[in-house]
């Protein structure tokens, strides 16, 4: 057994002067030995697998183990961020059904047994949940949609992303989980939606904002421009004199709602110049006097 | 999370990933032809990457040894069941 002292030597159970073979030998015998997921019953298993790997850790890597020879460094150094171990889900009956084998008393009767023993008790377990974690775009989480899921018995089912669902949002495909006990119902799975954002809408609730681009021309003299929404591409009516930042709102082109309403879209208008400069413009606006009396900048006191 | 941050969370580069598939090893949930993969998958095959790494069993080990692991659970969890439904029988009488 690996004690805790933290020194890998003592730990690996191999000499100061052990080679690497010996210490890859050392390690793989008591890896095998110590994983967690190869003795569920055994609490201490994690800890001293935790140590061991840390020991091997440093004596693996020779300058790593020079380095800890002459009192640079000490064996917690190495140590590993805790993990989930495969035993955490497999004990707790949410290893799902794809990796359940009830092949290990198929010969006292199978489940059959246990079902007639839970069933004369009247007991019942529920199987456990099983969790994923999915990336949606964020226009199907805006609009809703069916995805085809297949699951690892080959079962093909579908889910409707609900429309206007959020980040965070958990799906249920109930009774696709683990297996219960005593004829209890299977677990659920449940898969946790990620939605990755969106190159130009940001969503506040059931609205969206978006930058709009407009030119010049659009906003000095007003124009009617074609905007993108989450519903498709809208006529919008940019007013004359629109300054940079002025929003307008585009009624009912947002987050789509299960009721078939959607929220609305706020464009705040962005007016962008020529990408290279036009000498006309210049020589336009350097010919205009009003100009040159305006100052924007007034109400901020400068 | 989808098959790449699977394999690099694992340090192990695709076409290992599509071993530990195609060999039975890992079932993901398959959505719209594209594989996604839970907690318990990637706890599953870091057992995996253990049993490989450190510990040099190879492919057909890996085979036996899981088929084993999954029987071993599956009485676990039945057993545990039996212990809980005793335990209940007893305080219920």
């Amino acid at each position: 057994m690996p004690a805790s002292s933290g020194d890998p030597y003592e730990v690996l159970g191999v000499k100061r002067d052990a080679s690497q073979g010996d210490i890859q030998a050392a390690y793989r015998r008591r890896a095998k030995k110590l994983h967690p997921d190869l003795n569920p019953g055994n609490k201490q298993a994690e800890q001293d697998f935790k140590d061991l790997s840390a020991a091997y850790e440093i004596l693996r890597d020779e300058e790593k183990r020079g380095r800890f020879d002459r009192g640079e460094i000490d064996a917690k150094g190495a140590e590993r961020a805790d993990r989930r171990y495969y035993r955490d889900f497999a004990d707790a009956g949410s290893s799902g059904g794809a990796y359940e084998s009830g092949a290990g008393f198929a010969d006292f009767g199978g489940d059959d047994i246990f079902a007639e023993f839970f069933s004369r008790r009247d007991y019942r377990k529920r199987g456990a949940d099983v969790r994923y974690s999915m990336e949606i775009s964020f226009l199907e989480a805006v609009n809703g949609g069916p995805r085809q899921v297949t699951l690892s018995d080959g079962q093909t089912v579908e889910i409707r992303i609900p429309p206007g669902a959020h980040d965070g949002q958990t799906l249920r495909l109930r009774g696709k989980g683990g297996a219960g006990q005593g004829g209890a119902e299977k677990g659920d799975i449940l898969i946790e939606l990620r939605v990755l954002p969106h190159p130009f809408y940001r969503r506040e609730g059931d609205d969206i904002r978006m930058d709009l681009p407009i030119s010049l021309a659009e906003a000095v003299l007003g124009s009617k421009v074609r905007a993108p929404t989450p519903a498709g591409p809208v006529m919008l009516s940019v007013p004359q004199n629109s300054s940079s930042g002025r929003t307008l709102r585009i009624k009912g082109k947002g987050v789509a709602h299960k009721n078939g309403t959607r929220g609305d879209v706020y464009a705040r208008l962005m007016i962008m110049l020529p990408e290279k400069p036009d000498p006309e413009l210049k020589g336009f606006v350097a010919g205009w006097s009003a100009g040159k009396s305006y100052n924007p900048r007034q109400g901020m006191g400068v | 999370m989808d098959d790449r941050q699977f394999a690099r969370e694992l340090c192990i580069d695709m076409n290992r990933l599509h071993v530990f598939i195609a060999r039975g090893w890992i079932s993901p949930l398959i959505l719209d032809g594209r594989p996604v993969f839970g907690d318990v998958d990637l706890a599953r095959a870091a057992l995996i990457v253990d049993l490989r790494n450190e510990m040099g069993i190879n492919d057909e080990g890996i085979d036996v040894v899981l088929d084993l692991i999954d029987q071993l659970y599956r009485l676990r969890f039945a057993l545990g069941s039996l212990i809980d439904a005793l335990e209940r029988e007893g305080q219920g009488g």
